[in-house]
């Protein structure tokens, strides 16, 4: 139940949320994201670096999380929540411009498409 | 050759069964229809929704509605039932004393008691003799929060446990030095008393098990050093947090929690001797449906004028008088049903929105005149139509010819016909007589049940539940049925409906149920309501009906109405017949139509005196039109 930075090992066996950050840099929001994330007690890991659109990003990330849950997140606050099973095209939650509460909101709805519970409504 | 049409105006729906006669005189049924029944069952109103469903009948038998040469109307029975909720006990909290909710993510594990102390509070004000329990407002962020916390413990404070308004237990818990169990996701933090003594208890997670002190009388009792006439006042406290995964407690000076028993007032109960029986309606159901027993044939029933009963009662009388034209006090009351229930109810003065289940007795009335206005109905039917209309035959008994058409029936035969708002039966007996009773509660007492029962407090989600089985959405593409088995979907399903509870639509459709059930408790609900109001009444009703007053003697029963069609109430009362060892299903009207149209299918047949649709010869008092409805010459 928690959160870690950077590369982590091939034979990492927890299960996390990945959240890919857009550019070099770690966006404001992304720490409501994690904090969204953590209240729900589920792991996730924060990699930075990625480029290109935000869903082709976030599908990205969900097919390497063994939850198959990807979330990108933009220096200009868009956040994209992906399922590796969805079409591409078609993430579950795409938000630009989030403010923090949405931005909490967002990290607790990828983290409660893990659990299985309902999801807060957004937006 | 000739279209003969027989109508069915129902409480919800109208019914047309459509025949052809031949030059030769072969008769033959070419269509159905069912449109829902525009205004009040009985009045004027329905002429439209008449007028609707005999053009779809003539539509789908491929001739123009001016074709139908004669329209049999039933003489509806002139019963509306209606019904109503009584709570009879409530819980009162005088001052903030507890938080039962259950937030989805409490953090920390076990029991901690203390003295409630804002996190802004100032150090220097408190001892460190006192164990302390912080309460964390929204304006705090979890962070600071958890710095306070902390600092505190580190200056040989000792911290039991928190209370917080957001939700923020878990990132608290993560970033504190202590362990201790929090609550979080108290809305109305700002009434929980300060400088209280309080108790804080979060059940371990994982582990599938719920709190055990605060749940416990005697629990409480130890927490708090209470004295035996105390600990006997926070009963309704612990009952309260049974179940919950985390709960605070708070003792306040004054705080009082009370189980009060509200007056619902008396039914007078009058037979047709005109003796009266007085029930209090806080006995319960059990002593109010002996007393309905007792009194048959009951010939009216009195509510208290105050009560929710007493103006139900009333506004049912009402509302028949209206339709009828006939004054109030010659409408009656001929049968109340009566149901025991516990309905979830808001404890007056909570902070976190708390729930008590309250006893509750649900009843449902039938109201009675001598004859609804068919004639008016007649007449603006004839007026748009230009044909002739006749009124046919009485419901019931139209019913009962209807439903011998079901392949497999012979008479002597009782029909049960389920409706909305009242469960009739009529009997078939070897001399081909028909009697026919009404009895109340029937399918909108179901709904009410199912209402109150869940807390819903909205009737269409409630009929929703009633008529559909539940479902919860495990995955974006799989859902998993109440019997366990798991459906995959083409389609994602929509966000709001992911790991949710739906009821599967006939039409595909998904609909999310808001409150916070499982399947399990859904099903359990939906299908007691069912056993208690048509299971119930289909005994009484065919005790009643049955010549020997022993449902034993009945060699078919046959299942009509509306509620016929349900999902499970038909299959729940051939169940329970089969214990008397009955042949009881439900009707399939001309070996086709299921349960549907029987009554308008028996105007036609009482029309043509049968035909060759019946195994027997129709008396010539069923086969004859009512007088009240002088046939009009071409």
């Amino acid at each position: 139940m928690s959160g870690c930075r950077g590369p982590i090992d091939t034979d990492d066996e927890v299960p996390r949320v990945f959240v890919w950050c857009i550019g070099d840099e770690e966006p404001e929001v992304l720490q409501y994201i994690e904090h969204g994330i953590e209240e729900e007690g589920v792991s996730w890991v924060v990699q930075r670096g990625y480029e290109g659109d935000g869903v082709n990003v976030a599908h990205e990330a969900s097919t390497n999380s063994s939850l198959k849950i990807g979330v990108s997140v933009t220096y200009d606050s868009r956040v994209v929540v992906h399922h590796k099973q969805l079409p591409d095209a078609d993430p579950l939650f795409d938000v630009d411009e989030v403010t923090p509460e949405t931005a909490r909101k967002l990290g607790s709805n990828s983290a409660r498409l893990a659990k299985g519970t309902p999801l807060k409504p957004v937006g | 050759m000739g279209y003969i049409a027989g109508v069915d105006i129902g409480n919800s729906s109208t019914e047309v069964a459509l025949l052809r006669r031949t030059e030769s005189g072969e008769t033959e049924f070419v269509s159905d229809a069912l449109y829902r029944t525009t205004g009040l069952k009985g009045t004027k109103k329905n002429v439209p929704g008449v007028i609707k469903a005999l053009t779809q009948a003539a539509k789908s038998a491929d001739i123009d509605v001016s074709e139908i040469d004669r329209v049999l109307l039933n003489e509806a029975a002139p019963v509306i039932g209606d019904v109503a909720m009584e709570t009879i006990t409530e819980t009162v909290i005088t001052e903030s004393t507890m938080i039962g909710h259950d937030p989805s993510t409490p953090g920390g594990v076990g029991l901690g008691t203390g003295k409630t102390v804002e996190t802004t509070a100032d150090m220097e004000d408190y001892t460190t003799d006192e164990p302390i329990i912080f309460l964390v407002s929204e304006t705090v962020d979890f962070a600071v929060a958890a710095e306070t916390i902390n600092e505190w413990s580190d200056s040989g404070y000792e911290i039991t446990g928190a209370v917080v308004q957001n939700d923020d237990a878990v990132l608290i818990n993560n970033r504190i030095d202590v362990d201790i169990p929090i609550v979080d996701e108290v809305p109305k933090l700002a009434d929980v008393p300060r400088d209280q003594p309080a108790a804080v208890e979060v059940a371990p997670q994982a582990s599938g098990k719920t709190i055990d002190t605060l749940s416990n009388p005697y629990g409480i009792a130890t927490v708090f050093d209470l004295s035996p006439e105390e600990t006997q006042k926070i009963i309704p406290v612990s009952r309260a947090l049974v179940g919950n995964k985390s709960a605070v407690v708070i003792k306040t000076p004054e705080g009082d929690v009370e189980e009060r028993t509200i007056p619902a007032g008396k039914l007078h109960i009058i037979d047709e001797r005109g003796i009266t029986t007085e029930v209090p309606v806080d006995e319960g159901a059990d002593v109010i449906m002996e007393a309905v027993m007792n009194s048959w044939p009951v010939s009216d029933v009195q509510g208290e004028s105050g009560s929710n009963i007493g103006g139900m009662l009333n506004r049912a009388r009402d509302s028949m008088a209206e339709v009828t034209g006939q004054p109030v006090d010659s409408i009656e009351i001929r049968d109340i049903m009566a149901v025991d229930t516990l309905i979830p109810q808001e404890v007056e003065g909570s902070v976190a929105g708390e729930h008590s289940m309250e006893n509750a007795v649900a009843l449902a009335a039938m109201v009675k005149t001598q004859q609804l206005p068919m004639q008016q109905i007649a007449d603006g039917i004839e007026k748009q139509l230009d044909t002739t209309v006749v009124i046919q035959g009485v419901e019931a008994k139209m019913a009962v010819l209807g439903s011998l058409t079901t392949p497999g029936t012979d008479y002597p035969l009782a029909i049960l016909d389920m409706g909305g708002g009242s469960t009739d039966a009529a009997y078939m007996h070897e001399n081909k007589d028909i009697d026919s009773i009404h009895l109340s509660g029937a399918g909108d007492m179901v709904t009410m049940l199912i209402d109150s029962e869940l807390g819903l407090d909205d009737r269409d989600l409630a009929e929703d539940i009633k008529m559909y089985p539940s479902a919860k959405v495990e995955t974006l593409f799989s859902i998993r049925q109440e019997d366990g088995t798991v459906n995959f979907l083409d389609e994602p399903v929509a966000p709001e409906l992911y790991g949710r509870i739906v009821l599967l639509k006939d039409d595909g459709d998904m609909r999310p149920v808001p409150a916070d059930k499982s399947t399990g408790e859904i099903r359990r609900v939906r299908r007691r309501a069912k056993r208690r109001v048509f299971v119930k009444n289909a005994k009484r009703a065919l005790n009643i009906i049955t010549p020997t007053e022993n449902i034993r003697h009945l060699p078919f029963v046959v299942m009509v109405g509306r509620s016929a069609l349900d999902f499970e109430i038909p299959e729940m009362i051939s169940d329970a017949m089969a214990e008397y060892g009955i042949v009881c299903g439900r009707a399939n009207v001309r070996g086709e139509t299921g349960p549907r149209n029987a009554v308008a299918t028996g105007l036609v047949l009482s029309h043509i005196e049968g035909g060759a649709h019946l195994r027997f010869e129709i008396p010539s008092e069923l086969s004859t039109a009512l007088e009240r409805a002088p046939v009009k010459t071409d």
